[in-house]
Formats: C-alpha cells, sequence, structure tokens
C-alpha cells in the first residue's frame, strides 16, 4: 500500500475527532445545564456559557425522597440481578462450552429468542402474572424478569470466555481426581474471571437502564431511577435544571465504567463475532 | 443496550464443541451435565415461554377493560387492532426507521471504522470515547436530545436561528422522523464501528497491498476486497441492529411519544398505548404478536447465525 499522505492522516484523524465531539456534545450541555440555577437554565442559548456555577440543583436531586427512593431501588435492583445472572451464566456458558447434555439446541434457540424478542410481547403477559401473584410494584419481581432477559446475553459471553479458555488444565485437574466443584472452585472460575467480571458490567449496565419492565411492574413503591426521571417530562413545564442534575447521576457510573473498563467492554461487545 | 450472541459463519454447533465427554477423561454422556442448566431453564421458562404462550392466548380471548370476560373469540382482536390502517400505519413508521438507521449507522459506522482501522495517534482515545453512548441508559438519552431540541430553550433551535432559520422538530412529522433516527444513530453507529474494526483486523494487510500494487484505488478497495470480506460481520452486525430498533421503545417514549399525530409511533408504543392506557389487553398482545410473527424471518436468520 502506498504510504498515507499527511493530508489523508489529517483528514482521518479529523473525522474521528468531529465523532467524538459529537459524541461527547449533549453529555457536556447537559452537565453544564444541570450547574444552572433556575434563571441561568432558562435564559437564552445564546447566553449559556454566562453563569455562575450552583450546586442547587444536585442539593435539590438529592435531597428528595423520590430520587432517593428510585436510586435504592434501582441499585437494589441492578445489584440482586447481576449476582442471580453472574451465577447462572457461569454454569450455563460452561455447560454450552464443555457438556453435551440433552435438549441443548432447544434451550439455545429459546434463549435466543427471549434475547431478540420485542420486550412488549413479554411485558403484557408478565404484568398479568406479577399482577395475579400480588408482586406489582416489588423490586423482586423487577429483579428476577431483568435476570431473565440478561441470563442469555451473559451466558454467551461466559461461552466465548471458557472456549478461549485451554481444556488440558481441565483435563488434567480431572485426572487429578478433582471432583466437579473442586474443578470449578480451583480451576475455572480463576481462570475465566475476567469473563465473569466483563458480563457482570454488561448486565449491571443493562439493568440499570431498563425502563420498560420497571415502569410496567412497578410505578410508585418500586419506582426505578428511569421510571422516576421519564416522569419529569409529564409535568406542565419541565424544570430543567433538576432533570439535567438527575440524568447526570443516572449516567455517570455508566460513563465511569465505560472510561475504566474500555478493554473488556469492546471486548465483550464483539465477543464471538468474528473469528 | 445492543446485546450480541457469539456469531460465526463457519463450522456449526455440535461440532464446535470442545467436549469433555469425548475426551479421555469422561466416556458417558452425564445425564447430570442437565444440572448445570437447570437455572437458566427456569428463568427461560418464567420470563419467556410462559409470557409468550400467555400473549397468544391473550391475544385470542376477549381481555378489553369493559366487556373483558377471558373468553375465547378468535381472531376478533386481529381484526379490530392489527388489519386496520392505524396497525399498518405503525409497521409503515417502524419500517421507515430500520430502513433510514440502518442506511445512516453502516454509512457512518463504515466511514469511522476504516479511520479507526488505520490506528494512527490518538485512536485509543477515540474509541473509548464513542463507546459510552452506547452504553448510556435510553430514557435519559432521549430526556437528554428532547432538550436539546426544544424549541424554546434547545441549543440546537438556538443554532439554526443564527442562520435565520426557526423550526420545532416535534411538530413536523419529518424532522420527528429525523429526530429519532439520529439519536439511534447517537448511540449505536459507534456500536456498527466496533463490530466492522473487529472485522477489518481480520483482513490480512497482504491482500490489500496485492490489490493496491495492481492499481486499485480506494474505491475499488473497498468495493472488491474490504466489502466481500467483511460480509459476515455486516450481516450479522445490520441483523442485530434491525431487530433493536424494531423494538425501539424508551427513546421515543421520552421524545416525540409518538408525535406529532402518529408520525413516530412504532408497533411497539401503539401496542404499550392500547394495553396499559386503554386496558385493552387482547388487542395489545395481538398486535404484539402480530409484529413478533412479521419478524420470523429474521429471528429464523439470528438463531442460524448464532454459533452456540
Amino acid at each position: 500500500m502506498k504510504t498515507p499522505s499527511i493530508f489523508g492522516k489529517l483528514a482521518t484523524q479529523a473525522s474521528l475527532a468531529v465523532a467524538c465531539l459529537i459524541a461527547v456534545f449533549p453529555l457536556a450541555w447537559v452537565f453544564l445545564t444541570s450547574l444552572k440555577n433556575t434563571r441561568d437554565a432558562t435564559s437564552a442559548a445564546s447566553e449559556a456559557l454566562s453563569f455562575t456555577p450552583s450546586a442547587e440543583n444536585y442539593l435539590g436531586v438529592l435531597s428528595s425522597p423520590g430520587f432517593l427512593h428510585a436510586a435504592l431501588i434501582s441499585a437494589l435492583v441492578t445489584i440482586t440481578s447481576t449476582l442471580a445472572v453472574m451465577v447462572i451464566a457461569t454454569l450455563g456458558g460452561y455447560a454450552f462450552a464443555r457438556l453435551r447434555f440433552p435438549g441443548r439446541r432447544t434451550l439455545a434457540s429459546v434463549m435466543v429468542i427471549v434475547q431478540v424478542i420485542p420486550v412488549v410481547v413479554l411485558i403484557i403477559p408478565l404484568y398479568r402474572m406479577v399482577s395475579e401473584l400480588g408482586l406489582y410494584d416489588n423490586w423482586l419481581a423487577i429483579s428476577v424478569v431483568m435476570s431473565g432477559l440478561s441470563i442469555p446475553f451473559a451466558t454467551w459471553l461466559m461461552l466465548a470466555f471458557f472456549r478461549s479458555s485451554p481444556i488440558e488444565i481441565e483435563e488434567a485437574a480431572l485426572i487429578d481426581g478433582a471432583s466437579r466443584i473442586q474443578l470449578f472452585r480451583y480451576v475455572l472460575i480463576p481462570m475465566v474471571a475476567p469473563g465473569i467480571a466483563t458480563a457482570a458490567i454488561f448486565t449491571a449496565i443493562a439493568v440499570w437502564n431498563s425502563f420498560l419492565i420497571p415502569v410496567v411492574l412497578g410505578q410508585t413503591e418500586a419506582q426505578t431511577l428511569t421510571v422516576y426521571v421519564a416522569q419529569f417530562i409529564t409535568f406542565q413545564g419541565i424544570k430543567w435544571g433538576p432533570l439535567c442534575a438527575a440524568a447526570v447521576l443516572i449516567l455517570a457510573p455508566i460513563v465511569l465504567f465505560a472510561l475504566a473498563m474500555q478493554r473488556p467492554l469492546v471486548k465483550g461487545l464483539t465477543a464471538g463475532s468474528v473469528k | 443496550m445492543t446485546t450480541v450472541a457469539p456469531f460465526g459463519t463457519g463450522d456449526r454447533v455440535d461440532d464446535a464443541v470442545t467436549d469433555l465427554s469425548a475426551s479421555t477423561v469422561r466416556r458417558r454422556k452425564s445425564i447430570g451435565d442437565v444440572l448445570f442448566v437447570i437455572p437458566t431453564w427456569l428463568f427461560m421458562l418464567v420470563v419467556g415461554v410462559v409470557p409468550a404462550a400467555l400473549a397468544v392466548w391473550l391475544s385470542v380471548t376477549d381481555q378489553s377493560l369493559t366487556s373483558g370476560s377471558g373468553r375465547f373469540i378468535g381472531i376478533q382482536n386481529f381484526v379490530l387492532a392489527v388489519f386496520t390502517p392505524r396497525f399498518v400505519g405503525s409497521l409503515g413508521v417502524t419500517l421507515v426507521f430500520v430502513m433510514l438507521g440502518l442506511i445512516v449507522q453502516f454509512v457512518l459506522g463504515y466511514l469511522l471504522a476504516a479511520a479507526l482501522h488505520r490506528q494512527l495517534r490518538g485512536f485509543q482515545v477515540a474509541r473509548t470515547v464513542l463507546l459510552i453512548p452506547m452504553l448510556l441508559t435510553p430514557v435519559v438519552v432521549g430526556l437528554v436530545w428532547n432538550f436539546m431540541f426544544n424549541p424554546d430553550l434547545g441549543i440546537i433551535g438556538a443554532i439554526l436561528s443564527l442562520f435565520g432559520v426557526s423550526v420545532n422538530f416535534f411538530a413536523n412529522a419529518s424532522l420527528a422522523i429525523g429526530v429519532i433516527v439520529l439519536i439511534d444513530s447517537w448511540m449505536f453507529t459507534p456500536f456498527v464501528m466496533l463490530m466492522l474494526v473487529a472485522g477489518m483486523t481480520g483482513i490480512s494487510d497482504e491482500v490489500r497491498q496485492a490489490a493496491s500494487l495492481d492499481g486499485a484505488n480506494w474505491w475499488q478497495l473497498t468495493r472488491y476486497i474490504v466489502l466481500p470480506m467483511l460480509k459476515p460481520v455486516i450481516t450479522v452486525t445490520l441483523v442485530v441492529r434491525c431487530v433493536d430498533i424494531v423494538r425501539l421503545f424508551d427513546t421515543i417514549y421520552t421524545t416525540t411519544k409518538g408525535g406529532p399525530g402518529t408520525a413516530t409511533s412504532t408497533v411497539s408504543l401503539i401496542s404499550y398505548a392500547t394495553t396499559f392506557q386503554y386496558y385493552d389487553f387482547g388487542q395489545g398482545a395481538a398486535m404484539a404478536i402480530a409484529l413478533t410473527v412479521l419478524m420470523f424471518p429474521v429471528y429464523f436468520l439470528y438463531i442460524r447465525l448464532t454459533k452456540v
């Protein structure tokens, strides 16, 4: 290939820089607005940069019982679902990678269907099922459903990690007389620990971001942050300052994770798709 | 967030199993192996199989708030809700989102991937930054763009007014469609980019160099070498995106809410509204089932591409 020209290099870098600016701009804008008081937030956009930063919005949001309760529910749902999915996906991923159990094809197909089916199909009957069981507005119900919906992707991720780890070590352990539990405890789990961490991050983000399931299965007692924040727009005259502060607080953990763990995230997103 | 199954084009299923039972250690097939997937089966039954079956049942029974008796009424829900201009219209809206979204995201994603693949100075920073949008909370992303496009306060309106343009993006049907496509593309063009970059690393430089020596220009190289070699990755990426755009809900819900009129009302939105605002579970379920049935070819392709 001929040596790329300086101009070509610059154009390439410039286009990536523009893409990055477009990716970041809305977030920066919302962060900026979150630091404004009510008057500055509603002033014309041409004066957007002339304001005195204030923590008013954050103090307001963080002292609101509705926000704190929703944050607690979101955290509970996210943590319980993630823990459940980590265990189940590790077992399932191992089985799909190493064992020839009956019903393998059927289970795989069912899991893919759960992964792709429009959530509205499932949410209508799930609402009826949850209501019949008396679990409406109970965070546990949201957690169970979100775990179920997250299991397929996490399992495929674990499958990819088990497949790429050497089978000889397992065979050696089994020849040495290790039991299944010992095999898992001392050989497999340490070997696929990065995979488990990756699956956990993806599950946590997916559950934290979920909206349609929580909004249908619990509006008040089990209100999550996404449901809480979506309510802002139904009010007359949106208070953009507090809304932006709430948005920043919801997005911040994800952005921090993305910056800290970009390698496993990139690997996880494209896992198994390319040989 | 987009999720990807382990895809592959090569060896099928059972050949791909690196199997302990086939090794010297354990020769017999063990029924006990099923124990490993019992929790998975339980969850799939509770959140997948049972609700899907129940949805089919709801769609053929009378489940409206006023007259709901739960008795079997055959295809009446489908007659009242699916074979209607409203449903067909929402199907059209969904299709428009899929077509526009795929075109925009593929073209931009490919160009960005080609740029990233050159691995010039700073490409890792770009990859990290571009990873962020696709991981963000869709509901909040919708609110953020709602704010950006706000007719009174939005920065986009302010920038346009510098050029003497004054438009309300949420009052004009085509502009509202454009806003939704823009938001989805803002989030997921980088996803397409990452998938294509991963595919490009699999193409050896020698092939390119050979074509280059033979005098192929950039377009010929792309058209006859890179795109054909990327075909498996492109197929997977577009199928995944198609499936996700079809069930797009959160970002529409917090921006246009399906409006103006029904300009951005997708099947998911009208099915949700029919069920949880008009409390007609039967008709809502019928719409959702109809969408799923129409999507069967794509789902079937998805399963076939999955290398489990």
